[in-house]
């Protein structure tokens, strides 16, 4: 599904992403880990298309990122870490939006956005401005607006910040389901114990640079996911 | 404490200035001083404008002895002028910068915070009397001599003059913000308020000529009721001849308000500042949703963001509200209208289809939603680049709002002066097509301005509406191409008729709309992309 070849990111003189190569089949859950800074937003954005990058090759389904940006776009979906989204829009005009820009037909739209926002209790406040939502609540519309016109790669960076418990176990679901449809979800996260139950494979990246990178028991060994990034850290 | 947020409201003020956003680094020491002579040209033209009013007044005053009127009068030009030009500026700054929550979170005295915002306001008011009551003071200055007396009196009626228009903006701001908590539908109320302020504003300023010619014929008369009715206005033109009891009161008195005005607001702004508005919560309906093409949605979204807000509103649609004034006067004065047309057509042959072509396109100009409209996705950029639509379609839609906002509105007036005036079938043609086109032109023209000047880091979304470079620009290059549209035609009036000139003036129009169209095909996406 997704598949990363030398990718490298600087600022200035500073190299945020260096050489980075990893690869996500379909059907898997993938976590990136690594320290504030280290690179995974970066990644994550160059992947979504909203960052250019100097070196490497990004391909979705087939289509490189640089030379066909649309092909990409419209079988993905980017939730980012602050979700900033159009406080001059009510929530269902928002996505009402997203729908429209994926061509999301009026019956299937209906349905999904009201499943999904049934789902995180959003659904009696569709109509408010979305300057009246919490973090929280912009952050379920956000994770929504990502599912309602069915993507095969979403990427999420720190999808679980600011979501109370509950929608942190349906986004698991979510999550799970997805994936279990063929489909493939790279998110970026510092809860370890998330990463370490609910990811089929994960990366750490350090520095710009990926360090590890595998199947959690591949990655984690004997010990827990935790105590390995602690190591490889220092 | 205040050192430090000074510093920052600096930062952001002049951040235009020395950041370049579209390479995401400092600018060069050459950008730098390019944008710097931009503002310093764009200042002395308006210094031009108001020094052309000062020289008109200032002879007639200075002969009858009347010095301190000819002070009176500029300096009331000025706080009008600079109160109107920072009006909800200081709302804006004070109450809606999105950094106000972050502030107010840390151990920062509210004091600080108010002195800190109210720089910027008093750097925009000064900007704005600054540029009446320098040519007011050079002029002066040449007419009457230059002694050391009014040197210092001058310097203090500036210093004055700019505290007062604070004071007000400040008042204001204080006086909206108390108000918008109260009431439910804020957005329109505000914008009507703006465009009551502003009608005021534009009556007084599009009868200046008169009210200048009328001051100047009666202007002993006048010096004296003032001098004997309104006493603080005769003290106020005396600080400019350099009366030295004058200069202190007036300093004391300035001084005095100023901190009036910093402790009304200092007292009640952390409340008004954490006060929840009266929102009415609505209760979600189910209802049958509305599907559109991608360009459609995106065009949705750009009407949604501008009806959202005042400012983007007053600022950058003022054009639209002007056009609906002009229709409802067009059909109440076209007797009028026919007249002087016939007549001036008798004096200049064709200048009627001119000036009705060019008075429409006129009106066109004055709405540059465009301009600051790629500054205004901001923090929302990631948006519409992760989304399956094309950077061209993004930027186009930004400027479809402005020709959506406008076009109508102009083949409405169009379609009245072709109505009302004796035309030629081939004017009107003209008429009818000439000011879609420079509405098509300006379009392109501010979103032009918009991708090479953003700024996408903003507390306050006045930033980019208000104080943009591209706004600036956008707006006083669409004045120059009319105003030139215009002048071009007299001197070639005997010689030229009326629908040749028109033609060149089309195809020049049509010209320009291709190549900036051309560029933003070929090279804004480009620079969309590496935002």
């Amino acid at each position: 599904m997704l598949e990363i070849n030398g990718l490298s990111k600087s600022y200035g003189s500073h190299k945020a992403v260096d050489n980075l190569s990893m690869r996500i089949a379909n059907g898997e859950i993938h976590g990136f880990i690594g320290h504030n800074g280290a690179g995974k937003t970066t990644t994550l954005r160059s992947i979504a298309g909203i960052m250019q990058f100097e070196e490497g090759t990004i391909t979705i389904d087939g289509h490189s990122i640089k030379d066909e940006p649309l092909a990409c776009k419209k079988i993905m979906a980017y939730i980012p870490d602050n979700p900033d989204l159009y406080e001059f829009m009510s929530g269902i005009q928002y996505l009402n939006f997203i729908a429209d820009i994926f061509g999301v037909d009026v019956s299937t739209r209906d349905e999904r956005i009201h499943r999904y926002t049934d789902l995180f209790e959003i659904t009696n406040v569709l109509d408010d401005a979305i300057s009246s939502y919490s973090h929280g609540m912009k952050q379920k519309l956000a994770i929504v607006s990502a599912w309602i016109h069915e993507p095969k790669l979403i990427l999420m960076d720190e999808p679980f910040v600011g979501l109370d418990p509950k929608a942190s176990h349906i986004l698991k679901q979510m999550m799970r389901e997805f994936c279990d449809q063929g489909n493939a979800i790279l998110f970026s996260t510092h809860v370890l114990e998330v990463a370490e139950k609910l990811c089929d494979r994960v990366a750490i990246i350090k520095d710009g640079k990926l360090i590890r990178s595998g199947t959690v028991e591949e990655v984690k060994g004997d010990s827990s996911l935790e105590s390995v990034f602690l190591e490889l850290e220092d | 404490m205040l050192k430090l947020l000074l510093k920052k409201q600096f930062m952001e003020f002049f951040r235009g200035i020395f950041h370049d956003a579209n390479k995401n680094r400092k600018r060069s020491t050459a950008g730098i001083i390019g944008y710097a002579l931009l503002y310093v040209f764009l200042e002395l033209v308006l210094i031009g404008m108001f020094g052309t009013l000062a020289w008109m007044m200032c002879d007639t005053m200075v002969v009858l002895d009347l010095d301190w009127f000819y002070f009176t009068s500029m300096t009331l030009v000025a706080i009008t002028f600079g109160t109107f030009g920072s009006l909800f500026n200081s709302y804006s700054t004070l109450y809606l910068a999105k950094d106000n929550d972050l502030l107010l979170s840390m151990p920062i005295p509210s004091s600080d915070i108010i002195l800190s915002r109210l720089l910027g306001t008093y750097l925009l008011g000064l900007m704005y009397s600054g540029t009446i009551m320098l040519p007011t003071v050079v002029v002066y200055w040449i007419t009457a001599g230059i002694s050391l007396p009014s040197l210092i009196g001058c310097i203090v009626l500036i210093f004055n003059v700019s505290v007062i228009v604070l004071v007000l903006s400040a008042l204001l701001g204080w006086a909206v913000a108390k108000i918008s908590l109260h009431i439910k539908n804020r957005n329109i109320i505000l914008t009507v308020l703006q465009l009551v302020f502003l009608g005021i504003y534009m009556v007084v300023y599009t009868n200046l000529q008169s009210i200048m010619q009328g001051f100047l014929e009666k202007a002993v008369l006048f010096g004296l009721f003032i001098k004997e009715s309104v006493y603080p206005l005769y003290l106020i033109g005396i600080i400019g001849t350099g009366n030295p009891v004058a200069i202190l009161a007036s300093l004391v008195v300035t001084v005095v308000l100023a901190y009036g005005v910093y402790a009304l607001l200092n007292r009640s702004f952390l409340s008004d500042v954490t006060a929840t508005p009266k929102t009415e919560r609505k209760k979600y309906r189910r209802r049958k949703l509305q599907r559109n093409g991608i360009f459609t949605a995106l065009v949705k979204k750009e009407f949604a963001h501008f009806i959202s807000s005042p400012a983007y509103i007053i600022n950058c649609g003022l054009g639209t509200c002007f056009m609906v004034v002009a229709f409802v006067f067009l059909l109440i004065k076209r007797n009028d209208l026919v007249t002087m047309a016939v007549t001036l057509d008798k004096m200049i042959p064709g200048v009627m289809a001119v000036a009705a072509a060019c008075g429409a396109s006129a009106l066109a100009c004055m709405n540059d939603s465009a301009a600051p409209s790629v500054s205004l996705e901001g923090k929302n950029l990631w948006i519409v680049k992760s989304l399956p639509v094309s950077p061209l379609q993004v930027l186009l839609s930004k400027a479809a709002l402005q020709i959506l906002i406008t076009a109508p509105f102009v083949l409405l007036i169009s379609a009245a002066l072709v109505v009302i005036l004796p035309l030629q079938i081939i004017d009107m043609f003209f008429v009818i097509f000439l000011p879609l086109l420079v509405t098509v032109l300006f379009a392109m023209f501010g979103l032009m301005m918009s991708i090479l000047m953003p700024n996408l880091n903003w507390t306050n979304e006045i930033v980019p509406i208000k104080q943009s470079m591209a706004v600036v620009i956008a707006l006083f290059g669409n004045m120059l191409y009319v105003m030139g549209m215009i002048l071009s035609y007299f001197p070639l009036a005997e010689t030229w008729t009326s629908y040749a000139y028109l033609t060149m003036v089309t195809v020049i129009s049509l010209i320009l709309t291709v190549s900036i169209l051309f560029y933003i095909i070929k090279c804004a996406p480009r620079r969309f992309e590496n935002l």
